[in-house]
């Protein structure tokens, strides 16, 4: 009876897996028949239902000679599972479509994905658990597809988006644009997923060198730490635990480490800022297995600004009246970081293994900075190409208009002006006024809380009317100097 | 603000001057794409923006003033939809449609400017009625729109779209304004909260609230009593939020535990929110009832009572040796050791001597009182002449 009784379950298995897979196909149909604005979700929907098609197709076939045969559990297991993974997915169509996201904040994402990659689409969402999130989800619908239909390797669909990323973001950070410069650090994952500049950090010869000399001993340490770094439970232990630790930490905190010098490249030190204001970077400070810690990744920004030329442009010697102020109160919030990250360098981190991990890293932030440099030379956000911008727009923001352009004297129209520039003159602005300033009781925060919503709201405002003068007076909507 | 006279209409070259004045006393309209286009003979064209607050039909009523303040906002807020657009994009108003909008630009009126946005003429022919809105000195923002399609057809809007025109006229005694402007860069809801009659209009068919201020143990809980007693009045109290705060914390309801609690959450939520809490309850039992309101203790609540057209303070005082006297009776089970010298200390902290901005401020509180008492023998005379007042008052407020 026993073999009887493997191909009856093996049946009914089918049987549930085909309904669920018409089931799940009537609710993608429901969901186009929602009539998408947008082309991304009809895209995502496209993959979605093709996969589905293919696991329903294999589904009958497999079960056209009942009864199964128990040695075909397996092959039933898959496409089960392929099903699963579509059902998850297609939660990113709905996302899409019901974020209530400004263009303000839109554009910036978009501008700079489409950019990196011109195929590239996107979709952002709030999402009230995770926060700042990245992703790419044509990889891993790429990844299903080949466990359901013969594709070749290393090879993306044909007639598809090359890149789909996925970003989501903190609902109630949504109007807190200055905040939100922290996406520059999430489009570096982006970069990082296109250019692979982790992978090539990772195996120069000068970084395997120095981690190969520092680790080896540490190596012994791996598992013990990652049993229970510091006495604790590390959340992020679950994801990591099934790869060798020491690669895998490597691996995180270059890619992080890459996604922050990136953001600093491309936003100037806004985004440093936007780092330093995240209420949770207090709880990096300690390094964990997935980030390296807060004051590493502080004095990595710090030296892509100094590469950049920030030191000379605050200089508030060289400048007088409301500048010089500016320049001083921005210098000298750079000044409380670089010595965050100071003091970090020399107190010792949290046990020999993260210690260790920490040396290499210590060397390695110079070539890390060279290999985003070379594939972003173009977007750098030089203190000497957005100086003449930023002190203009902080004029406007003063006067209670967008800094979405830079007045002429005597002219009708403004000049345009950078991404950059205006989220930059919004925190320059912000530190300027100390708006960020910890508040006496109560009543002030409300009055600290207003003015900084009223500086987001002109700041949002001043990225979307910057867009939309692009795209109504500059040949093909004048992305390219957007940036 | 004071009202302002409208002269001639700004021509052409007026426009072109005051768009290229220096920033603190520009006409801003940003960003201008296309000048030669918009700037007409006497008018400024403006394109229609990306966003659109579209009316969707709900379960409830959409506007209720009978409803709570906070109520009317969340059904305001429900009752429509955010839609984002981006430039270029379309967006299909339905025939007698109504949606809300903005202008793409942004615009900054000077002191010495007012305004009105109306529809183009070709639009209006086409079927697109914009109604009409004056646009106030020290305006900013983006412009509200309200849309209305006037033709039995649907119409497809673009974004970007040159819609609307601005017509332009100085004012001949601009006034400053010393609060800054908020910013509207959005389209907004219904600021028909904002209206102060509103209220005034809600309370002028109902009772009317008293609130007693006093020195400790001077007598304000009896006087509320009586009034609830015998007048059948509501009695609220700020305190109470105060028994509430302490009961969650584990602590006795002393009175330093309590002088600690009620500065603690003025401290950290302003100074008036005991009495901005109670807003809600007061909105909602005056129709069916006088109040009586204690537990005053801040200036800043004083205020935000005030607020209520139909509020009355009276203050109560009386010599603190009685009124140590009067405490201890009242007291003995939970505070049966207190001394006359501790009595005196809380008493002056009451009073508001060594209080912060958010402490205790009796007898700051006392000074801004309609009518105030000395108690200097039985009760019963005090409610004598309370009762008085009140005659006093339903001659004035009923």
């Amino acid at each position: 009876m026993a073999p009887a009784t493997a191909h009856l379950d093996v049946d009914y298995l089918a049987s549930a897996a085909i309904h669920q897979a018409l089931t799940l196909g009537d609710s993608l149909r429901e969901l186009r028949a929602r009539e998408y604005a947008t082309q991304t979700p009809l895209i995502l929907l496209d993959l979605l239902e093709g996969i589905v098609d293919d696991v329903r197709d294999q589904l009958l076939e497999l079960t056209a000679g009942r009864p199964l045969e128990a040695a075909r559990r397996m092959e039933l297991r898959g496409l089960g599972q392929a099903l699963d993974q579509v059902t998850e997915l297609s939660e990113y169509v709905v996302r899409c479509a019901d974020a209530d996201v400004p263009w303000g904040l839109v554009y910036p994402l978009e501008l700079f994905c489409r950019q990196l990659t011109p195929e590239s689409r996107m979709i952002i969402y709030p999402a009230w658990r995770h926060g700042y999130t990245y992703g790419e989800l044509m990889g891993t619908l790429y990844r299903i597809m080949r466990s359901v239909r013969e594709l070749p390797e290393g090879e993306f669909l044909p007639g598809y988006p090359r890149f789909l990323a996925v970003f989501s973001f903190p609902p109630i950070q949504g109007p807190n644009i200055l905040q939100n410069a922290a996406w520059g650090h999430e489009i570096g994952h982006h970069l990082d997923t296109v250019f692979n500049v982790s992978a090539e950090v990772l195996k120069a010869p000068a970084f395997v060198q120095r981690a190969g000399g520092v680790l080896t001993a540490a190596q012994v340490e791996a598992p013990r730490a990652a049993r229970a770094p510091q006495g604790q439970f590390d959340p992020n232990y679950e994801r990591v635990s099934h790869l060798t630790p020491i690669v895998k930490i490597l691996g995180g905190w270059v890619a992080e480490l890459v996604a922050d010098i990136f953001s600093v490249h491309v936003f100037g030190p806004a985004s440093l800022f936007a780092f330093s204001e995240i209420p949770s970077a207090l709880a990096w400070s300690e390094p964990s297995w997935s980030h390296p810690p807060s004051w590493l990744r502080i004095a990595a920004m710090l030296d892509e600004l100094r590469y950049l030329g920030y030191d000379a442009l605050l200089d508030a010697a060289q400048s007088t009246g409301h500048r010089a102020a500016m320049c001083a109160a921005v210098g000298e919030r750079l000044a409380t970081l670089a010595q965050v990250a100071a003091r970090g360098a020399v107190e010792p981190a949290t046990g020999r293994f993260f210690a260790s991990i920490t040396g290499v890293f210590a060397g390695a932030r110079g070539e890390m900075a060279s290999h985003v440099r070379g594939v972003v030379r173009d977007w750098a956000c030089r203190a000497e190409r957005i100086a003449g911008d930023v002190f203009e727009l902080v004029e406007r923001l003063d006067n209670v208009i967008p800094p979405c352009e830079v007045d002429l004297p005597g002219e009708l129209v403004g000049r345009a002006t950078t991404l950059a520039a205006i989220v930059n003159a919004g925190w320059f602005y912000r530190i300027w006024r100390s708006l960020d300033r910890a508040p006496r009781d109560g009543t002030e925060a409300r009055e600290l809380h207003a003015e900084l919503a009223r500086l987001n709201e002109l700041v949002l405002k001043a990225i979307e009317l910057s867009a939309a003068k692009r795209q109504l007076t500059e040949v093909g909507g004048g992305v390219d100097d957007a940036l | 603000m004071m009202p302002f006279r409208m002269d001639g209409v700004l021509t052409r070259p007026d426009l072109v001057a005051r768009l290229t004045a220096p920033v603190a006393e520009r006409l801003v309209v940003t960003p201008l794409t296309d000048p030669e286009r918009q700037i007409g003979s006497n008018t400024i064209d403006l394109k229609l923006g990306t966003e659109l607050l579209v009316p969707r039909h709900g379960r409830t009523a959409y506007l209720d003033l009978h409803q709570r303040t906070e109520a009317i906002a969340a059904s305001l807020e429900a009752a429509h939809e955010r839609i984002p657009l981006q430039i270029g994009d379309e967006f299909i108003l339905h025939e007698h449609q109504f949606v809300m909008a903005t202008t793409l630009e942004y615009v900054g009126m000077p002191q010495n400017l007012a305004g009105y946005v109306m529809g183009r003429s070709s639009w209006e022919r086409a079927g697109l009625h914009v109604r009409p809105a004056r646009v106030a000195p020290g305006y900013r923002g983006c412009i509200q729109l309200q849309l209305v399609s006037h033709k039995d057809l649907p119409i497809t809007l673009v974004t970007g779209a040159r819609i609307c025109q601005l017509m332009l006229f100085p004012v001949s005694n601009p006034v400053s304004s010393e609060t800054p402007n908020p910013v509207r860069a959005r389209p907004y809801f219904s600021p028909i909260l904002d209206d102060e009659e509103l209220v005034q209009l809600q309370q002028s068919r109902r009772g009317f609230i008293l609130g007693v201020v006093g020195t400790l143990a001077s007598g304000r809980s009896l006087l509320a009593e009586h009034l609830a007693r015998v007048h059948g009045f509501v009695h609220l109290s700020l305190s109470t939020q105060l028994y509430a705060e302490a009961r969650q914390r584990g602590r006795r309801p002393t009175l330093a535990a309590m002088q600690e609690l009620g500065n603690a959450l003025r401290h950290a939520n302003g100074s008036s929110v005991l009495a901005d809490r109670l807003r809600g309850d007061i909105q909602e039992l005056q129709r069916v009832s006088n109040l009586v309101i204690t537990g005053i203790k801040n200036v800043a609540e004083v205020e935000a009572l005030k607020r209520w057209s139909n509020f009355r303070l009276i203050a109560v005082d009386a010599p603190v040796e009685r009124r140590y006297g009067w405490y201890l009776d009242a007291n003995r089970l939970t505070e049966p050791d207190l001394s006359p010298a501790a009595f005196a200390e809380f008493d002056r902290r009451d009073r508001g001597v060594g209080e912060p901005p958010w402490g205790q401020q009796v007898d700051a509180c006392m000074r801004l009182a309609d009518r105030t008492y000395t108690r200097d023998g039985a009760i019963s005379e005090l409610y004598q002449k309370l009762d008085a007042y009140l005659d006093e008052l339903r001659g004035m407020l009923l």
